[in-house]
């Protein structure tokens, strides 16, 4: 009793400090998985409140004319598609003949950013996904216009994704002009650096940039950035080259996990809700051209 | 009373850490309120109320990036006991002790936040405190220090120490 009384009368700032660092250093002894579990459950009852009101603010302004306009490019992407989908069967036709491998490309599923770091040092989105809808660890992640980041953490309803603007998150890119590759990493804000492309390569201001499908995580093909700008280093050995990435990572609301890699002849692409909504789309571009 | 009044800074402080301040970046670089109202509430409130208002601020952090649950809280409480020792020294209407307070809070807060984080990877460490540390130290005091003079006019406080000399508890 007496040394309860010590500690925490007379020694109450240094006993609630141990105390602190006790508690600090047991929750970074834990394992990734309860980690996030904790994390998952203590945050939804803290920040659950707040970010739904602050989501439902800016919902109201946003979804209104974000709807308005995703109609009218799902009519117009519609009919590029048909017209695709001739261009496709002729060409996989000579592939088939040339003996090539059967292409893949990525089967997405739609994922809505509730959280977001508030540490400085890391920047990390919350995804009101999780294992129960299929995703796993090590997942790319897309938005409209490119890559976003990867799965790091995933809890049962939750995932926590590294975007790009994470220090030492890495991604093996190609110069979509030239074929040349390089490793793309952040710098500072918006701007990213693309290593290791030699001083002799052929990279220009303006390059599209896409992931090279090296290294086993990123499929290849997904639109990353533009070179805005290409200077030699100070050893002439490689060359400097900043990036500008497509997605504004700052401000994303709206993610897709790359689930798996599909092939044209999948049949789960698109939902019947999919298909009732491009026919729907069709139809009113089709009033729309008769008026 | 002073329990509620953090309880609700914090939010605020955080909810603005979330959604305001990511907008008023420099090249990525973002001033840190966490700290900030660690340090304020520790030299306003000594070294009990700053590291319990440290752990839990850091501990809300961690919350939003479980990667690294407690190292915001560890880090955090130790700043507000070290902040809570000023006590009584800071003159509530000196704008550069502030500032110079808030930039040595960040460093320090950082060092120890970069040699948990990179497993004390040298050169990781030192880039981290060169390249992210230093610039967020040099925003975070030039926006925190209007802070301590709005809670030092706020409490009649004006050219006054914040807080009661630590030994005048005593």
């Amino acid at each position: 009793m007496h040394v309860f009384r010590t500690l925490f009368g007379r020694h109450r700032d240094r006993t609630l400090l141990a105390l602190a660092i006790a508690v600090s250093c047991a929750l970074l002894a834990l394992d990734d998985g309860t980690q996030a579990e904790i994390a998952r459950s203590l945050g939804a009852t803290l920040y659950a409140p707040l970010q739904s009101v602050v989501q439902s603010g800016e919902e109201l302004f946003v979804l209104r004319r974000e709807n308005r306009q995703l109609r009218r490019v799902v009519a117009t992407l519609n009919l590029e598609r048909m017209r695709l989908l001739q261009l496709r069967d002729e060409r996989e036709q000579m592939r088939r003949l040339a003996r090539f491998a059967t292409e893949r490309f990525p089967i997405l599923l739609p994922c809505e950013v509730v959280g977001r770091a508030t540490d400085t040092k890391q920047d990390m989105l919350q995804l009101a996904r999780g294992a129960e809808d299929s995703v796993r660890v090590d997942m790319p992640v897309t938005a409209y216009a490119g890559l976003v980041g990867r799965v790091r953490q995933v809890t049962h309803d939750r995932a926590l994704v590294e975007t790009l603007m994470s220090p030492g998150l890495a991604v093996s890119c190609r110069d979509q002009r030239s074929n040349v590759i390089g490793i793309l990493r952040w710098l500072r804000g918006n701007t990213f650096l693309l290593d290791h492309v030699d001083a002799v390569e052929d990279v220009l201001p303006g390059d599209p940039l896409v992931s090279s499908g090296l290294g086993g995580i990123y499929p290849r093909g997904i639109p990353v950035g533009v070179v805005t700008r290409v200077a030699n280093s100070l050893d002439g050995l490689f060359k400097q080259i900043e990036v500008r990435p497509y997605v504004e990572l700052g401000g994303v609301q709206d993610v897709f996990v790359v689930r798996r890699m599909g092939t044209w002849d999948d049949n789960d692409l698109y939902t019947a809700d999919d298909r009732a909504l491009l026919n729907g789309s069709l139809e009113v571009r089709a009033a729309a051209k008769a008026r | 009373m002073a329990i509620v009044l953090s309880i609700v800074l914090s939010f605020i402080a955080l909810g603005l850490q979330a959604t305001v301040v990511p907008h008023i970046a420099i090249a990525g670089i973002r001033p840190d309120l966490a700290i900030v109202l660690t340090v304020l509430l520790g030299t306003a409130r000594g070294s009990t109320h700053g590291t319990v208002a440290g752990f839990c601020i850091g501990l809300a952090q961690d919350l939003t990036n479980p990667a690294f649950l407690g190292l915001n809280a560890l880090t955090k409480s130790l700043l507000g006991f070290a902040s809570g020792t000023l006590r009584g020294h800071l003159n509530a209407s000196n704008l550069p002790m502030h500032a110079a307070v808030l930039f040595l809070a960040v460093l320090a807060h950082d060092l120890v936040y970069w040699t948990i984080f990179t497993h004390l990877a040298l050169s990781d460490l030192f880039m981290g405190l060169l390249t992210r540390s230093l610039p967020t130290a040099l925003y975070t005091a030039l926006v925190g220090m209007w802070a301590f003079i709005a809670v030092g006019s706020l409490s009649g406080r004006g050219g006054r120490t914040i807080g009661r000399p630590s030994f005048a508890r005593r």
